[in-house]
């Protein structure tokens, strides 16, 4: 009973926060024209949090009877998605309602992806096939760049009339789709009895991928793949040598893109020495790590609990603020007690992925949740760490909250993946209590027969 | 709304968004935690052994002489490490077959198209093994001991005579909900026929002989009797 007054309370609780900074955002609205002291009611936003306030419902109580999902799971992604809706919100009202279309998306693929989780029982004879499809993915954006990258592929693009420039309204980054594939095809090659031949095309897969990603200059996603792949190994093999081997390598690759790749080395300089004064290319005087130097004052002026949502004053010199900068949007809105219960929602999560992992009976399903835990984990923790200047800042996008198509779509869908495992463990176990209940009865039926012949 | 009046709410709920994201962190840790004792708590029995697979012939790299396996209730057995009866051998299939208890003893049913030879005889079907009944796979041989309970559950098997002479007929129910496949030694490989019209018939799972209504029903009439 403990567990279900439990859940009651959590989804009460998520519901309350979403309805309270739903309301706040309808009541900010948009400035009234020629007034920029006040502000017209935004019934958008009523309508957006009524949604919010239903998919929160629907995935703490009807996904799991309908699909056997994991309600904690459900109800804390909910929580970051919400926050990350009304958040883009309060950027701007496209870029919320732009996130809010995706998180329906990728809702709906979540189910698909779950639903498909609980029959695919191996992809051997599709291995080859996805191999393809991924290197062909990795391969396609090599031929443009946006943002200094090769990562995405544009989509729309439009014509400044002033300038004259061409920008890209509208790009996908297939990197995002690759890492379901690289951990679907890893925990599938790694689950086989003979892992030894397996594990050579899973470690030729991965190889390919990391090295794909070197060649876009993706360096951040190139990191997350290399990791995700090492403990996958790790948690396949059990063995230190292969770990640490792959530590081994991966430093010496990461010092040899740094002596080689002046973007990265450019970085590394950032990060030491953000706040550090430079000659722009217009003879003006910048900081050497401009984004990271607006990153930490938007944090600092958060303080420990916020300026208040939609008050924009404090991050709109900070780059890509709806996109990498997220978590300085959070930090200077919410404050910093909001923003570190935002990292142990993610904790949690993260705690019950280990958990699946755990209770996973099939090896695929065992490591299809540790690679999908691992990838979260990681992601999170690469952008906190490049926001906070705790290591060098890579352009990977914060889980659930930050804005992008391509990220929201794999995220929910990694999330499918985890409730797909969750399913099977459950189904599994119900198989065993059955079993259970089968000796408990063979047991009675055994006393009633020898009484029987007794008497 | 105005603008002084909206920043003064924006910051006065600031404090609200604060205390509700320690309580949803907190809820959320309470839950995860209680969720996890109950199913440890749920699943602790799943796991009592109710006997051993012993090895008795034959050597490997990473099975000692005489190392005993713990078998559980139901399970799978194999040298994938995943198998609830992890063999450590390259002799052993990665997932050799699934055993249950049963009313009529310990039910092995190997998977995959593979065999399994019972007391000399290769089986592809399901078959029952008894107490010290001698398992092999390759050169390994293992022996099967079963714990006191179980033993007794194997020896319902064999219905005692009254004192008439005649036998006592199994409850009808009891009969329904342990209907099983037994493997006979007509069913070995040796008819290659009979062995693929098998294959095809058996699958990875076994249809498990329990409705759990049936179970329930055979409890309460066992403990009406007891009274």
């Amino acid at each position: 009973m403990a567990r279900w007054d439990l859940r009651q309370r959590l989804v009460m609780l998520v519901m309350l926060f979403t309805f309270a900074l739903g309301m706040l955002a309808m009541l900010h609205g948009a400035p009234v024209s020629g007034a920029s002291t006040m502000y017209t009611a935004d019934f958008t936003a009523l309508l957006i949090t009524i949604g919010l306030l239903a998919m929160i419902f629907i995935g703490a109580y009807l996904f799991p009877k309908w699909i056997g999902a994991d309600p904690l799971l459900m109800t804390m992604m909910n929580f970051l998605c919400s926050l990350g809706v009304l958040v883009q919100y309060s950027i701007s009202r496209g870029s919320g309602l732009y996130h809010a279309l995706w998180y329906a998306i990728g809702s709906i693929l979540m189910v698909v992806v779950s639903l498909a989780v609980r029959r695919v029982k191996t992809l051997r004879r599709w291995w080859p096939h996805l191999a393809i499809l991924a290197a062909m993915l990795l391969i396609a954006p090599l031929f443009n760049t946006v943002n200094g990258a090769h990562a995405h592929i544009p989509i729309q693009r439009v014509t400044d009339a002033v300038t004259g420039r061409s920008i890209i309204t509208l790009s996908i980054q297939p990197s995002e789709g690759v890492k379901i594939l690289l951990i679907i095809l890893l925990a599938d090659m790694l689950s086989g009895h003979s892992w030894r031949p397996d594990s050579v095309w899973a470690m030729g897969f991965a190889v390919m991928c990391v090295g794909l990603l070197i060649a876009e200059d993706d360096l951040g996603t190139c990191v997350l793949y290399a990791m995700t792949a090492l403990l996958m190994f790790f948690a396949a093999t059990g063995s230190f040598t292969l770990l640490f081997t792959g530590v081994a390598g991966g430093a010496g690759s990461a010092w040899l893109v740094y002596q080689n790749t002046g973007k990265f080395r450019t970085r590394v300089e950032q990060w030491l020495n953000p706040f550090m004064r430079v000659m722009d290319d217009k003879g003006g005087v910048g900081l050497k790590g401009y984004q990271i130097a607006e990153s930490l004052m938007a944090l600092a002026a958060g303080g420990v609990h916020g300026l208040g949502y939609g008050i924009r004053d404090t991050f709109r010199w900070v780059p890509e603020y709806s996109n990498d900068f997220v978590f300085s949007v959070v930090c200077s809105q919410f404050g910093a007690v909001f923003a570190l219960a935002v990292l142990a929602v993610y904790v949690v999560i993260l705690f019950r992925g280990m958990r699946i992992a755990q209770r996973a009976r099939r090896r695929f399903h065992a490591l299809l949740a540790i690679g999908v835990t691992a990838l979260i984990g990681f992601q999170t923790f690469v952008i906190v760490g490049g926001v906070v200047n705790m290591f060098p800042l890579t352009g990977v996008t914060m889980p659930f909250i930050s804005q992008g198509g391509s990220s929201m779509l794999s995220c929910m869908m990694l999330m499918g993946i985890l409730n797909g495992v969750y399913a099977c463990a459950d189904q599994d176990e119900q198989d065993a209590r059955a079993i259970l209940g089968q000796y408990s009865a063979v047991r009675s039926t055994f006393i009633w027969t020898t009484r029987e012949v007794g008497g | 709304m105005t603008k002084p009046v909206y920043d003064a709410l924006s910051l006065s709920l600031s404090y609200l968004f604060m205390a509700l994201g320690v309580a949803i962190v907190l809820c959320g840790a309470a839950w995860a935690r209680a969720d996890r004792r109950a199913r440890k708590a749920a699943s602790e029995p799943s796991t009592e052994a109710v006997g051993y697979l012993k090895l008795t012939g034959g050597t490997s790299k990473r099975v000692s002489p005489k190392q005993w396996f713990p078998v559980p209730v139901e399970g799978t057995v194999g040298s994938a490490r995943a198998c609830d009866v992890y063999i450590p051998s390259a002799e052993i299939p990665g997932k050799a077959g699934r055993f249950t208890l049963t009313q009529v003893g310990m039910l092995f049913s190997p998977v995959g198209g593979g065999s399994v030879s019972v007391n000399g005889i290769a089986y592809r079907v399901p078959v029952l093994l008894d107490e010290d009944s001698r398992v092999e796979w390759g050169s390994l041989s293992f022996q099967l001991n079963l714990l006191d309970g179980a033993r007794d559950l194997a020896a319902a098997r064999i219905t005692p005579p009254l004192s008439d002479g005649s036998t006592v007929e199994e409850e009808p129910s009891a009969r329904r909900l342990f209907r099983l496949r037994r493997g006979s030694p007509l069913d070995s490989v040796e008819s290659d026929e009979s062995a693929e019209t098998d294959e095809s018939d058996e699958s990875d799972e076994i249809d498990y002989p329990v409705d759990t209504d049936d179970a329930d029903e055979l409890t309460e009439s066992a403990a009406t009797d007891a009274e």
